[in-house]
C-alpha cells in the first residue's frame, strides 16, 4: 500500500532563517504539530523536522530569550524518512525505532513527497478495520439475498507535490 | 474497558503561580504532553490543564514574553474531563466534541482520579483486537486438539429465555 496514500495533511514548510515566533505562528495557522526547516536553496534542502514539542522543551525550558535564535538552530538532525514504496510495517517501525510519532515520506530521489504521522495511520487502519466489518456483513447480505451486492468506490489517493529533497542514508 | 483503569493516575502537576519555563522543564523531567494546573491557595486543587502546545500557541506565536509569565495566565479556566464511570465511546465523543486529546478523569462524588489520553484509548481498543484475535485462533485450535481450557468466567445457566419469552 502506498504510503503516501495514508497522509492526510501538506507538509508546512519554513526557512531555517526564520525566528521561533514566526515558527509558533505558522504551527498555529496551520494547525499543524511540526513544520519542515528548509533551506533557501532551489530546490528548498530539508534540515529537520521541528515539532511543538521541541519549542516548548528546548526554547520554553531552556528559557531562551535571545532575539536572533533561528528555527534551523533547532533542527538539530535530519528527520527520520520513509520511502513511499514502504509497507505499513516498515513505517511503524520506523516510529518505533525512532522513538517519533511523524515520518517525512519520501520518493526515490529523496524528494519530499508528504509527511505521515501516527494520526494517519490510526485513521487509514480505523477506515481498513471498519471496511472489513463492511464486507462481512455485506458477505451474509449477499448469502441471503443470493446475488452479488454493489461496491463502494475506490477512496482517491491525494498525491503531494515535491518539495525539496532529503538525504536518504 | 474500564476508563478509570486505563488512565494515568500519577498525575503531573503545577501551581499555577509558577513560571511558563518551569512548566516546560516539569513537562520535560516528567516526559510528559500535559500538566494539571494547581491553585495557588488550594495546591491540592486543579484548576486547570495546559498543554506543550498551548506554550508554542498561545506564548510563542502570540509574541508574549517567555520569561516570568505565570502558567496559570496560559490553562483555560473550564475543565474537560468525563466521570470515571462513563464509557470508552462517551470519552471519545467528549474529546470530539470538546476538540482534545486529553480528559480528566473524575471521581462521581468529586476528586480526580486521572488523565485520559487518546494514547491510552489507541493502546487498549488495540490490545482488545489483538485478544480477539486470538481468542478466534484459540477457537480453532481447540476444536483440534479438543483439551479443556479454564472454566468460563461467568456463570451462564445450562438453558436461557428467549426475549419476549420469559415467564
Amino acid at each position: 500500500m502506498d504510503l503516501s496514500s495514508f497522509c492526510t495533511r501538506e507538509v508546512v514548510g519554513i526557512d531555517a532563517n526564520a525566528s521561533l515566533r514566526d515558527a509558533a505562528a505558522l504551527m498555529c495557522d496551520e494547525h499543524v504539530g511540526a513544520l519542515v526547516v528548509v533551506t533557501s536553496d532551489d530546490p528548498p534542502q530539508v534540515v529537520g523536522l521541528v515539532t511543538d514539542r521541541d519549542l516548548t522543551l528546548e526554547v520554553i525550558g531552556r528559557g531562551e530569550t535571545r532575539a536572533d535564535v533561528r528555527i534551523g538552530d533547532l533542527a538539530k538532525q535530519p528527520p527520520l524518512a520513509v520511502r513511499e514504496s514502504a509497507t505499513l510495517r516498515e513505517a511503524v517501525m520506523s516510529m518505533e525505532e525512532g522513538g517519533v510519532r511523524r515520518l517525512l515520506v519520501v520518493d526515490d530521489d529523496g524528494g519530499v513527497v508528504g509527511l505521515v504521522s501516527a494520526d494517519d495511520l490510526l485513521e487509514a487502519l480505523s477506515q481498513e478495520f471498519a471496511s472489513l466489518a463492511r464486507a462481512l456483513r455485506k458477505g451474509i447480505a449477499q448469502e441471503k439475498s443470493g446475488r452479488a451486492v454493489a461496491s463502494v468506490a475506490a477512496r482517491t489517493r491525494i498525491v503531494y507535490p515535491a518539495y525539496g529533497s532529503v538525504a536518504m542514508g | 474497558m474500564d476508563i478509570s483503569s486505563l488512565c494515568h493516575r500519577d498525575i503531573v502537576s503545577v501551581n499555577a503561580n509558577a513560571t511558563v519555563r518551569e512548566a516546560a522543564q516539569i513537562m520535560r523531567q516528567n516526559h510528559v504532553g500535559a500538566l494539571v494546573v494547581t491553585d495557588p491557595d488550594e495546591p491540592g486543587r486543579a484548576i486547570g490543564v495546559v498543554t506543550d502546545r498551548n506554550l508554542v500557541v498561545d506564548l510563542l506565536a502570540q509574541g508574549l514574553p517567555v520569561e516570568g509569565q505565570p502558567i496559570g495566565t496560559l490553562c483555560s479556566t473550564s475543565l474537560i474531563g468525563v466521570p470515571s464511570t462513563a464509557s470508552l465511546p462517551e470519552a471519545v465523543q467528549e474529546m470530539r466534541r470538546a476538540g482534545v486529546r486529553r480528559l480528566l478523569v473524575v471521581r462521581p462524588g468529586g476528586g480526580l482520579v486521572g488523565l485520559l489520553s487518546a494514547d491510552d484509548l489507541f493502546e487498549a481498543i488495540a490490545g482488545q483486537l489483538e485478544s480477539l484475535a486470538g481468542a478466534l485462533r484459540s477457537g480453532i485450535a481447540q476444536e483440534s486438539l479438543r483439551t479443556t481450557h479454564d472454566g468460563p468466567r461467568f456463570d451462564i445457566p445450562r438453558a436461557i429465555d428467549l426475549p419476549g419469552h420469559e415467564p
